[in-house]
């Protein structure tokens, strides 16, 4: 009997501690997928407050991620409430965030743009940061609001405020003029940096933005050229008569890995942005091209037909260790390591040319694509989206459009002219 | 319609028998002994949330005693613990059990209850057997009171929680462990603590602040809660005081 008793008493005492350490509750949240609806009313305090409010709102439908309402329609604040706004009167705009801020004239002449990033639901600040810029950069002070507006909203690392350059192409189709053009993501500040005498493909951005390596056909004869954007200067980067092409730089931005044709082979080199004599990578027959870091330097993706078609390689960033890492049917190439490491894009030739993903050891692969002929990708710098030229079917110059690589439609880049072989450039300083 | 002499004899010797059955129940003959029956029960329907002792308090009627035979004497019994966090009890003076005596020889002693007397010591919140006025049950914030109110406030707050927007493919493995602090009007007097995180590092790094806007976003567009004003604050807790984890699907 007393036995019983006392396993009915450990068995209520031990109910009791149960009840007191039980789990708690939880509440599942929805994960819906709707663009968040944000209101980008005119900043006060100068009068390119309204264009500054439309580039954050361009910016910010440019993600594919949210809705922005505005600048016009919506009501004018004062300064004083760019920091705490009338929440109650933003819900009943039927919005969820609420882009606000001011523009000030700074004693040294340039200007400070206020940047405040509030949820209006929750009634409460999420992110604010002034920006200072000369007077003619007022866009990039726009660009790094939005980004710091996505960036909060999305948990992604920001890349509004960067360049591209391409192959910008005007003309007939029998004499087209190939000339490497430069501009902001948004396609503001659109300038070319060569002349069009040569013909220019695949040109790349340094780690740093501050240089671009493309190949230029010299005498008919394609050589790799290192180009210094600040002072638009250009070397060869091989002296001599040597056939090089698909540049890119390493991580470090110290050396470049390229192809050379040489003796009827071709293989991928790597030297030194100084000068010196290029180390040999590859050495199997066949052709061995477009060589792409991955971001921490140790290897680098390739294609090869040495195995009778265009195939994806990986191998270490001192040629060891060369493996072929696309099986899934068709020809594979223009690898690209993503900037987060742990993807590569491709262009996929299977029928028509579509641009997709694969994980970086191979397998996993995703075609995000649909065109006719999608190819040439290039990843934004934080590894979200990647560009692309895409070229009709028939008669039509090609143009750039860049893909989430998570989903979701393509959309084109606003480019003035016609346009190939994007490079997005890393986030600007 | 004409009866005939035998129908007539019949219908008459129903009548006698009928008057003469009416009689003798007049005269308590048909009375037999019976056991009287027990007060009628008192049920009466809760809500999901209720107090601890919703039952009468008292019985006014002793129920009819056991007739089962008596085999032992009851053993001590320690009352189990009352589950009351707060305030934390004094720890009770130990019972001393008292060593087992010998099981009885059964005897017929019907009117004996197997338990002891003493079987309710220890619980205080026990109800009286005394003839005194039934009191007022103080509530308590049970385990199951503690899961019902639960489950009504995140009832209350899922439909805001429903609408929040998609912010990853791998925001699901991140939870948070959030904490409220309630007023009586079922509104918050604080923005909503993050208590804690748990997932990969890097993922919590990513989406802890997005979860967080949206735990904060679904209490401030879902309160007022409606939940029940007596269980606010009890001796044993109350939903003043909230703690759940968060996390999207």
């Amino acid at each position: 009997m007393r036995l019983i008793f006392t396993v009915l008493l450990a068995g209520l005492a031990g109910a009791a501690v149960a009840q007191d350490t039980q789990e708690p509750p939880e509440l599942v949240g929805g994960s819906v997928r709707t663009n968040t609806a944000i209101a980008v009313p005119v900043m006060p305090g100068n009068m390119i407050g309204r264009q500054v409010s439309e580039v954050i709102a361009s910016d910010l439908r440019s993600t594919g991620l949210f809705t922005p309402i505005g600048p016009g329609g919506l009501p004018s604040y004062s300064v004083e409430e760019a920091g705490n706004p009338a929440y109650p009167n933003w819900r009943n705009a039927g919005v969820a965030a609420l882009v606000s801020g001011y523009i000030e004239q700074r004693p040294d002449g340039r200007m400070t743009i206020a940047c405040y990033l509030h949820d209006v639901t929750a009634g409460r600040t999420l992110a604010n940061q002034g920006f200072a810029v000369s007077g003619n950069d007022w866009r990039r002070a726009a660009h790094k609001c939005a980004d710091l507006v996505y960036s909060r909203l999305s948990g992604q690392q920001p890349f509004l405020d960067t360049r591209v350059v391409y192959v910008a192409e005007t003309g007939p189709k029998t004499n087209r003029q190939k000339r490497v053009a430069i501009m902001d993501s948004d396609g503001s500040n659109h300038r070319y940096l060569t002349i069009g005498r040569n013909t220019v493909v695949t040109p790349r951005f340094s780690p740093r933005g501050d240089k671009l390596v493309y190949v230029s056909h010299i005498g008919r004869r394609p050589r790799v050229l290192l180009y210094d954007v600040a002072s638009g200067s250009e070397r060869l980067l091989i002296p001599g008569n040597h056939i090089t092409f698909a540049p890119r730089f390493s991580p470090n931005g110290r050396s470049v890995v390229f192809s050379m044709a040489n003796g009827g082979n071709t293989d991928i080199y790597v030297v030194s942005v100084d000068g010196g004599e290029p180390r040999r990578l590859t050495s199997a027959p066949g052709a061995d091209t477009s060589p792409s870091f991955s971001p921490d330097g140790r290897q680098i993706v390739f294609e090869s037909d040495r195995s009778g078609t265009q195939q994806l390689y990986v191998m270490g960033a001192d040629g060891s260790n060369q493996r072929r890492i696309s099986f899934g049917g068709g020809r594979y190439a223009s690898p690209i390591w993503s900037p987060t490491g742990n993807l590569i894009a491709f262009t996929k030739i299977a029928g028509p040319f579509r641009i997709g993903v694969m994980n970086a050891g191979g397998g996993g692969e995703r075609i995000l694509t649909n065109g006719w002929q999608d190819e040439g990708p290039s990843w934004a710098p934080n590894g979200q989206f990647v560009m692309f030229h895409r070229t009709p079917q028939g008669a039509g110059a090609a143009r750039l459009y860049a893909v989430p690589v998570n989903g979701g439609n393509a959309r084109i880049m606003p480019t003035p002219v016609g346009g190939s072989d994007p490079s997005w450039s890393p986030l600007n300083n | 319609m004409k009866l005939d002499r035998a129908e007539w004899t019949g219908t008459g010797a129903a009548l006698l028998f009928h008057v003469a059955l009416i009689g003798a129940l007049s005269m308590s003959l048909a009375n037999v002994d019976s056991t009287p029956e027990p007060p009628a029960m008192e049920v009466e329907f809760v809500e999901d949330v209720g107090l601890t002792a919703a039952a009468p308090q008292s019985i006014a009627v002793p129920p009819p005693p056991s007739q089962a035979p008596e085999i032992g004497e009851a053993d001590p019994v320690e009352a189990p613990p009352v589950v009351q966090p707060r305030p934390r009890p004094a720890p009770s003076p130990v019972v001393k059990p008292t060593p087992p005596k010998p099981a009885a020889p059964a005897k017929p002693a019907p009117r004996v209850s197997r338990i002891g007397d003493d079987f309710l010591k220890g619980i205080g919140e026990a109800p009286s057997r005394s003839n005194a006025p039934p009191k007022a049950a103080a509530p308590t914030f049970s385990a199951k009171a503690r899961a019902s109110v639960g489950q009504a406030i995140l009832r209350q707050v899922q439909p805001c929680a429903d609408r929040q927007p998609f912010i990853g493919e791998d925001a699901n493995q991140v939870r948070l462990r959030v904490n409220l602090k309630l007023a009586r009007s079922g509104r918050l007097i604080r923005p909503p603590t993050i208590l804690g995180m748990s997932g990969d590092p890097d993922l919590r790094s990513k989406y802890g602040d997005l979860l967080e806007d949206q735990v904060r976003r679904i209490f401030a567009e879902c309160t007022p809660l409606r939940l029940p004003a007596e269980l606010y604050d009890t001796a044993d807790g109350g939903w003043n005081d909230f703690t759940f984890t968060y996390r999207v699907n």
